[in-house]
């Protein structure tokens, strides 16, 4: 009679799955059945065809209840895969779903050895027995509830976070929209016009950044950053430092007469992507939500110099703070959502192109503040340099994008071709004799009606060259020269343009890098956050309760942006709606008796979820246990053996080992 | 080297890898390089010794487990250590606990695993 | 590997234990199973949540049971799904052998890798390789009887 840790009699039913051929064609299953059945604590072994299969599952419940079995043994597929199926039956069955393992004799054994199928059937036996053994030294556990809160703090207010935002506020979510730049509407606000519908960007996102202000669900908070973040699903506690604009948000008007009359005047315009100017005090952009202005410390005179103070004199609302200070905010939420969004990849280490160089070579992004109605030249395209039209414009594809070379990231950033057509196209409707060409490698107009768009493109009169930009330079009549190879007609051509637009790659935000060690996310290696799994779950992370969408992931379009957006604020709902989760028990357990306090475990938990506290006279280790994720470092660290990882005690995965050899 | 010397050696490992001292200075090596500045090779010979060490009082616990209260002449037979390097180790551990004197045989005190 | 491989009166077939944590390398294996990879039947897996769980003492105990060789395998750095526990493996990994060596057992017997959850092809490699790395070294001194024998 085989025994559990607590001593008392186990009764092992062991259940081994032909899974068609898949297991049944290498590995002898009856052969494996006959063997188990013989090993101690086992009261009957049974084989079926397809054991996650309702036959399957009824003969495992049914069996479960006459043989009045405490202990069940699947011999099938990976854990990873069906686990959660079979936990469930035999929970169906009335045993606690923790008495049940799982021996993987199809990914590790029968799918991995087909030429061998004695040597495969005698590790399924060792598996099997393995598995046994490890089961006659489990415990019965219980999942664990957690009440969550109800709140969500979502990180980065363009079209992703809007998104997410008005989706969860108008479920009656309470949602925080932390957006790091003055103004909420990220790189879309910048945008011209979309592709393929070409509807202007602000006309469309207008109406949502309004939404959003005016939600009562909705606490926008604006010019700040998370510092810092505690807690685990359902309960984090949120830092956040707000930046100071020296403007009273709650006085302030948005009149803009302190912009006009701020003697600093000429500093480059982030809007406009180094275009356009400023002054010290500004509103970032027309439609900026909030319509507040704020200052700009490095180039205040008042907050370098002490001189000026000239924009407090004319403002009629009273809204100048000099003294204001920097704001910490503590936030209690639920689930996080991070929308951080992207940079554009600054093209200046290409000398070949000279960008920084050669002011009329400009990236896709300045040009699109050219071609806006709201730009720094009011919607009419010309040249920086002399401010002439230009007659011919030309474009290079996939710049910073596709290449090893150091700098540069080898994945396709995904919208360049589509936003060169669209540019293209309404250059060509601007100013119907202009020539425009674009020099490409390939044409990715992958989504709905982008090849169609293209086509359009192309009756437009917009140029294609297929060939890489080999170099640009300034002639002697001032005209860019664009040598580039032309690979369909296998010629090596030199244009002069009077414009180059350089369709620059995306790269993460800046900050991305901090921001995933603050929330303990981990990066991809392309330096995009990483989502939980790249097919099945792509706006989870492997947190729960952080959700992660948009470009935030990698380069996307907008639909994508928001079709993410849209998921990762059902997930927050999903998670948040009852309010409460069940977490699952495999976590650290502390024999208190044993604990010395000495805090060892504490030390090296990187969840913070064991601490050393005081239990009447003692100081001993507790377990947080919604925030402990089941590691076992500390386990591992402690000296009398105190602290244990349930399901896999030292005890338990020793009698794994141990039954490694029979 | 036989079996059963490997074996042994092999237990008195897992006791050694279960006590206090490896346990701690497992998780603490690179905390101590940094404040100690020592080089790595510092390191590995501080690891190496105090390992050596504990394997050494590995195997006279694993002796006492085994065959109950031993004389310092019957452990340092068991285990090959002479006799004065077990005398020391057994006071060490009866520092920190995990060794008491248990009774008397003839003329030398026994000694037992607690 | 061919059915043939390994049953030479003589040779013998080595007993590796591999620890494998859930979110990567045990996934890896999957993998390789998932694209029918093949490889020798020496291994058996022990699935733990995180390389960083792996006290040394069960790897201690594999070799006192008369494994060939250990495998302690786990997420590449920075991957870890617990942060840095397969760091803390990785330490444990040198004194695991640093004590072999003390002890008088090939350290080779104790390998520590980095397998992700995509690296199925690795995860068959790295048993082919370890395989053939044990059978030059010989079966472990404490074998007591040959692998498989019930």
């Amino acid at each position: 009679m085989a025994l559990s840790e607590s001593g008392n009699e186990v009764r092992i039913g062991v259940y081994i799955c032909h899974c068609g051929t898949n297991i049944a064609g290498v590995v002898d299953v009856e052969a494996v059945r006959r063997y188990a059945e013989r090993l101690p604590g086992v009261v009957l072994a049974r084989t079926y065809t397809y054991m996650c299969s309702e036959p399957g599952q009824k003969l495992i419940k049914d069996t479960i209840k006459e043989y009045k079995l405490n202990r069940v043994v699947v011999a099938a597929c990976s854990p990873r895969l069906h686990e959660p199926t079979f936990r469930r039956c035999v929970a169906e069955a009335g045993l606690n779903p923790y008495l049940f393992e799982m021996a993987n004799i199809r990914e590790h054994c029968s799918w991995v050895h087909m030429e061998e199928p004695e040597r495969a059937t005698e590790k399924a036996k060792d598996l099997v027995r393995m598995a046994i053994s490890k089961v006659s030294q489990l415990e019965p556990l219980k999942p664990m509830t957690v009440s969550v809160k109800r709140d969500v703090l979502i990180i980065g207010g363009g079209i992703a976070g809007i998104t997410a935002a008005l989706d969860l506020a108008n479920a009656g979510f309470k949602v925080y929209l932390v957006e790091r730049q003055p103004s909420i509407g990220g790189h879309m606000a910048q945008l011209d016009k979309t592709f393929p519908t070409m509807d202007c960007s602000q006309c469309i996102l207008t109406p949502k950044m309004v939404d959003v202000a005016r939600h009562p669900n909705i606490e926008l908070i604006t010019y700040a950053e998370v510092k810092a973040l505690e807690g685990y699903v359902g309960n984090f506690k949120v830092k956040i430092e707000k930046k100071p604009r020296y403007v009273d948000e709650d006085k302030c008007t948005g009149c803009g007469v302190c912009s006009q009359k701020c003697p600093v005047k000429k500093i480059p315009d982030e809007f406009n992507a180094g275009l356009g100017t400023r002054s010290a005090i500004y509103i970032p952009f027309p439609q900026a939500i909030p319509h507040i202005a704020v200052i700009d410390p490095e180039h205040c005179l008042y907050l370098t110099k002490g001189k000026c103070r000239v924009c407090e004199k004319f403002c009629q609302a009273n809204a100048i703070d000099f003294e204001q200070k920097p704001e910490e905010i503590e936030l209690d939420v639920g689930a996080i959502i991070v929308a951080t969004g992207y940079e554009v990849y600054d093209p200046t280490q290409d000398e070949e192109y000279g960008y920084g160089r050669y002011e009329d070579v400009i990236t896709a992004l300045q040009m699109e503040r050219l071609l806006s109605a709201s730009g720094p030249t009011g919607g009419v395209v010309v040249r920086p340099s002399d401010k002439a039209k230009p007659k011919k414009v030309a474009y290079v594809q996939c710049v910073g994008s596709r290449s090893k070379r150091p700098g540069h990231a080898p994945y396709c950033s995904r919208i360049c071709c589509m936003y060169a057509i669209k540019q293209a196209i309404q250059l060509k409707e601007k100013y119907p004799d202009i020539d425009v060409c674009i020099f490409y490698i390939d044409l990715r107009t992958f989504g709905r009606g982008y090849e169609e768009f293209y086509w359009r493109a192309q009756e437009a009169g917009v140029r294609f060259i297929r060939g890489r930009v080999g170099e640009i330079w300034r002639n002697r009549e001032g005209k860019l020269v664009v040598r580039a190879e032309d690979t369909l007609s296998g010629r090596v051509l030199e244009e002069p343009f009077d414009m180059v637009v350089l369709s620059a790659g995306l790269r993460p935000a800046a900050g991305t890098k901090d921001l995933a060690a603050l929330l303990k996310i981990p990066l991809g290696p392309d330096g995009f956050f990483l989502e939980a799994h790249p097919k099945l779950r792509p706006v989870d992370t492997v947190v729960d309760g952080i959700f992660v969408c948009g470009t935030a992931t990698g380069p996307k379009d907008i639909v994508d942006t928001v079709a993410q957006a849209k998921a990762a604020a059902a997930g927050a709902m999903a998670l948040l709606s009852r309010g409460e989760i069940v977490v699952e028990p495999l976590v650290a357990v502390v024999d208190e008796e044993r604990c010395r306090g000495c805090g060892r475990c504490e030390e090296v938990c990187e969840f913070g979820a064991i601490k050393v506290v005081e239990k009447g006279e003692r100081l001993v280790a507790e377990v947080n246990e919604a925030l402990c994720k089941g590691c076992g470092a500390c386990s591992v660290r402690c000296p009398t053996g105190a602290v244990k990882v349930r399901h896999f005690k030292p005890g338990q995965v020793l009698a794994v080992v141990r039954a490694v050899r029979s | 080297m036989g079996k059963p010397e490997l074996k042994a050696k092999l237990r008195a490992a897992e006791l050694a890898f279960s006590g206090e001292r490896v346990r701690w200075l497992l998780g603490r090596a690179r905390h101590i390089a940094e404040v100690g500045k020592l080089k790595p090779e510092e390191i590995r010979e501080l690891l190496r010794s105090m390992l050596a060490e504990e394997l050494e009082r590995g195997l006279i616990l694993s002796e006492l487990k085994a065959r109950g209260p031993l004389t310092v002449p019957e452990l340092s037979e068991a285990t090959g250590l002479p006799r004065k390097r077990v005398m020391w180790h057994l006071i060490c551990m009866m520092k920190d606990g995990r060794i008491a004197i248990s009774g008397k045989k003839g003329d030398y005190y026994t000694f037992s695993s607690i | 590997m061919s059915a043939a491989e390994g049953k030479g009166v003589g040779e013998f077939e080595p007993l590796i234990v591999a620890f494998c944590c859930n979110w990567c390398s045990y996934a890896g294996a999957d993998l390789a199973g998932t694209s029918r990879i093949q490889y020798p039947p020496t291994v058996r897996i022990i699935r733990v949540m995180c390389s960083g769980r792996v006290d040394p003492i069960f790897v201690l105990e594999a070799f006192l049971l008369g494994a060939d060789g250990v495998l302690l395998t786990g997420c590449h750095p920075g991957d870890c799904h617990y942060i840095d526990g397969n760091m803390k493996a990785e330490m444990r990994a040198r004194y695991i052998r640093m004590c072999l060596e003390e002890i008088g057992l090939e350290p080779e017997r104790f390998r520590l890798e980095w397998v992700s959850a995509s690296e199925g092809t690795k995860f068959a490699q790295l048993i082919k390789e370890f395989t053939e790395t044990i059978k030059k070294l010989g079966p472990s001194p404490l074998r007591v009887k040959g692998h498989g024998e019930a």
